[in-house]
This record gives structure tokens, C-alpha cells and sequence, in this order.
């Protein structure tokens, strides 16, 4: 085996990535590859492979990607989250066109800067009379064509006790973090304010 | 440094998971050991650090690593591998596994176990990455394959070839995902009974299995379904030329309402490997 030409190769490796994580840069991917290519330092080898992928088999796996990074930060905000109105996938997805995971706790920021993007986003949940607006187990029951802007929201959370990777304590059943969140919501003026 | 381990001898056990805890967590008379996610445990407080105890007073415990990401040409994360060998020495297993993949760069994290290009600079990188990993943890270290999406052209090796030379290269043994293998040989149109002919058996040291799922004729390893017949039957396959390796049940989602399936599912493992 010869030496590794590690400076291609990680090249390689960030493009891949990239690829899989950069709906954005896909798109441009998908539509000029050799472009996309051309500004990473790659041997003519790995270009060549690059330009050769399946764009159908690349969309698969990126969405595949996409749909478990969801389905775990879903299960994470669950009690914060549970709104008619709200399709929390298409949100997430939109979100997640500019957000990649990161090191660390990284379901439990994706999850945390989720909530934030959400908060600052320009979405509105459109209620009409009779619908219950759902935060875990405290419900407002809303008037007529009343909005509630996300933006009323405010989450606070213990990020170090607010862990994916131990959710549970096994003595009591009880999810740990439950005990260490506190959830501000504003609803027409008026705050509440819900201790899980 | 080689490492090698003959029959590990430890018969049938279940994936740990929270959802499981009070059927497990005071021994099980059906469940032969048990594998841990070291993630979950890594940063955790004290009540998981206790679960962890008491299970290993009632088990032999096999370290399941998911974030070496032992093929990333950007290097190891040194503080995790740190983290990872102090878990491993707290838990005194006879091997522990990983998986033959990349996750992250130096700038991203996929977020799941995505496939190395089988060439030799990429089986170079790993082996690298094995012998510095093997200079912390002086525990043998057995290497899972996992499934793939994207088929790359232009790779020097088969996927076989590459876990027989990886293994073979390294010292470790080989943890062959049942469901992954039956799954790639699926959705990439080859014939598992080749695949499993082509392996050089002595290398594998432990299996997994779980059901998969559907997207039209697509299959998908989504941890959480029961064992599909077709799956037993690359099992059974496995076993019969194989030197008894461990077998993990891996059930990590979508747990049923009635959670005996889940045992009833190691039983008929345990039923196939004792014959």
C-alpha cells in the first residue's frame, strides 16, 4: 500500500459531506458538477468519481440523512411542540438547509437552535375557534382567528441536563431533563409560564 | 499492535436501550450479554452511570462505539477517543466494536455512519487510525460493516475484499451486520449467498440482526421492525459457516406496545445458534 495523498482525500471527504449535509450546494452540484468540483483541491481521480455519482442515489441519501436528524430532534421537542397548525417537518427541513449538525451535544443544539430559528422565523400558526393550542399538559384555548406568532416564544432550557444520549431515568421512568426545563410562553399578553 | 480474539463464546444478547431497562436492568434469564452505546454514557450523570454499574454486575457488557468515525481523513477526536477508553476500561469487556465508516470532518458532523471509498489510501487511513486507537485502548477491537446508499465507481476494492484485507491487515475481528448485509445486497442488486461465500469466515467474531423496513423496492435499516424471514435465512447461512460468533439483537426504535416481541425475537436467535 502506498502512502496516503491525504490532501486529496480530505478534500474528498469535505466535498462528500458537504454533498450530503448542503441542500444548497447540492442543488448547484446537481446542476453543474464540474463547477462544484473545481473549487476543491482534489486529484483527477476523485474528481472524476465525483462526477460520477448518482444524483438520484445522493438525493436519497441526503433526505435519508435529513429524516433521521428530524425524527430525533422531533422526539426531543415533543412536549414543547405538540401545536396544531404547526407542520414541524417542512419547518425543520427549511431550518436545516442552512444548519448542519456540530460536534458535542449536536442533537441536543440541533434541537436548541431548531426551537430558536423557529422563534425568530416569520412563522405564524393560523388557529381558528375551538382549537387547543397543546404545551405538553398546559392548553390555551384561543379566540377566533387569533395568531400566535412564534415569536411569543421563549425557551429556556438546561443544555447540559437536556441530553439525547440519557433521556431516561431508569429508577423512575421519568425522563431526566423533565425536571430541568422551564418553558415561558406569551399568549395574548399574557405569560405563562410551565415547569416540566 | 495485532490483535486477535478466537470464539468469544457469549452466546445471544440484546442491544441496550432505555426502553428496555426494567425488563434488563436486574439480569434476564434469556439474555446471554449485552451491548451499550459508550455514547450514552460518555457525558451522563449519575443515574446513568449507576445503570451502567448495576448492569455490568449482571452482564458482560460489549462496547458498541458510533463516533470514532475511524475513516475520516481529518483525524480522530482525540478528547473522545480519551473519554471512550476510560469508558472501556470502567467496563472491562473482552472486545468492543466500531464501525467501518466516516461521519465527520474537521468542520461537519453527517450525523450518521457513512460509507469510506474502498481504495487503498482509504484502508491505509484506517489502519492508521486502528493502530492509534489500539495504542489507547488495549482491547480487542472488532469492525462492523454498514449499508450504503451511494455506490461510488471506480473502487479499487469489493466490499468484501476490503473487510477481509481490512481484518486481515489490522488484527481485528469482523462484527457482520446481517441486515446491513442483506440490505446493500438488495437495494445494489448482488447476491448475499456470494457475499457471505467471499468472506474469509474466521474474521467474524459477532453478528447483528434486526428487521428492516420498505421504501417501494428500496430497503432501509431502520433498527425498529421485526426480523423478516429472509433475514433468518442469511442467518442461519451465516451460522453454518461460521465458528459461533456472539449475536446481538439490535431493536433501538419503534419499540412494539407489547415489548415481549422484542425477547421473543432473541429467543428464536438463540434457537437458530444452539442447533
Amino acid at each position: 500500500m502506498g502512502e496516503v495523498d491525504q490532501s486529496s482525500v480530505v478534500a474528498f471527504q469535505s466535498l462528500l459531506t458537504q454533498l450530503y449535509i448542503d441542500g444548497a450546494l447540492r442543488d448547484r452540484f446537481i446542476q453543474n458538477p464540474v463547477q462544484v468540483i473545481e473549487q476543491y483541491p482534489l486529484s483527477s481521480f476523485h474528481k472524476k468519481v465525483l462526477c460520477e455519482i448518482d444524483h438520484v442515489e445522493l438525493e436519497r441519501y441526503a433526505q435519508g440523512l435529513l429524516n433521521k436528524r428530524f425524527g430525533i430532534v422531533e422526539q426531543l421537542i415533543a412536549p414543547v411542540t405538540k401545536v396544531k397548525g404547526l407542520n414541524l417537518r417542512v419547518c425543520f427541513f427549511e431550518y436545516a438547509r442552512s444548519k448542519s449538525l456540530s460536534e458535542g451535544n449536536k442533537y441536543t443544539n440541533d434541537a436548541l437552535m431548531f426551537l430558536n430559528w423557529l422563534n425568530e422565523s416569520d412563522h405564524v400558526l393560523k388557529l381558528t375557534d375551538g382549537d387547543k393550542c397543546v404545551f405538553y399538559d398546559l392548553s390555551a384555548q384561543l379566540k377566533r382567528g387569533f395568531q400566535l406568532s412564534l415569536k411569543s416564544w421563549k425557551f429556556s432550557f438546561r443544555k447540559d441536563l437536556f441530553n439525547p444520549a440519557y433521556p431516561y431515568d431508569y429508577l423512575t421512568g421519568v425522563p431526566e431533563y423533565l425536571n430541568q426545563r422551564v418553558l415561558h410562553i406569551k399568549i395574548a399578553g399574557r405569560l405563562f409560564v410551565k415547569y416540566f | 499492535m495485532t490483535q486477535f480474539i478466537e470464539n468469544t463464546g457469549l452466546g445471544v444478547g440484546l442491544g441496550f436501550r432505555p426502553e428496555l431497562s426494567d425488563l434488563l436492568i436486574d439480569g434476564h434469564d434469556l439474555v446471554d450479554f449485552l451491548e451499550v452505546i459508550p455514547e450514552h454514557y460518555l457525558d451522563a450523570g449519575k443515574q446513568k452511570k449507576l445503570e451502567l454499574l448495576t448492569l455490568k454486575d449482571n452482564y458482560t457488557i460489549i462496547p458498541h462505539a458510533v463516533d470514532l468515525s475511524l475513516g475520516s481523513a481529518h483525524g480522530l477526536n482525540l478528547s473522545y477517543l480519551e473519554k471512550l477508553a476510560r469508558f472501556i476500561e470502567t467496563v472491562d469487556p473482552p472486545y468492543w466494536s466500531e464501525h467501518i465508516s466516516f461521519s465527520k470532518t474537521s468542520a461537519h458532523d453527517i450525523g450518521h455512519l457513512s460509507p469510506v471509498f474502498r481504495d487503498d489510501e482509504h484502508l491505509e487511513l484506517i489502519l492508521k487510525h486502528i493502530r492509534q486507537v489500539q495504542s489507547v485502548i488495549d482491547v480487542p477491537l472488532i469492525l462492523e460493516n454498514i449499508t450504503f446508499q451511494l455506490n461510488f465507481t471506480g473502487q479499487q476494492y469489493s466490499e468484501t475484499q476490503f473487510l477481509n484485507l481490512l481484518c486481515k491487515e489490522s488484527g481485528c475481528g469482523l462484527l457482520l451486520d446481517i441486515t446491513n448485509l442483506y440490505i446493500n445486497a438488495n437495494n445494489h442488486r448482488y447476491d448475499w449467498r456470494q457475499f457471505v461465500d467471499e468472506l474469509d469466515k474466521q474474521h467474524i467474531k459477532q453478528l447483528h440482526i434486526i428487521g428492516y423496513e420498505k421504501d417501494g423496492d428500496y430497503l432501509i435499516d431502520s433498527h425498529g421492525a421485526v426480523i423478516q424471514e429472509e433475514l433468518w435465512d442469511v442467518y442461519k447461512y451465516v451460522l453454518e459457516a461460521s465458528n459461533s460468533p456472539a449475536v446481538i439483537v439490535e431493536w433501538d426504535r419503534n419499540f412494539p406496545d407489547d415489548i415481549e416481541l422484542v425477547f421473543e425475537e432473541v429467543t428464536k436467535a438463540k434457537s437458530l445458534w444452539g442447533r
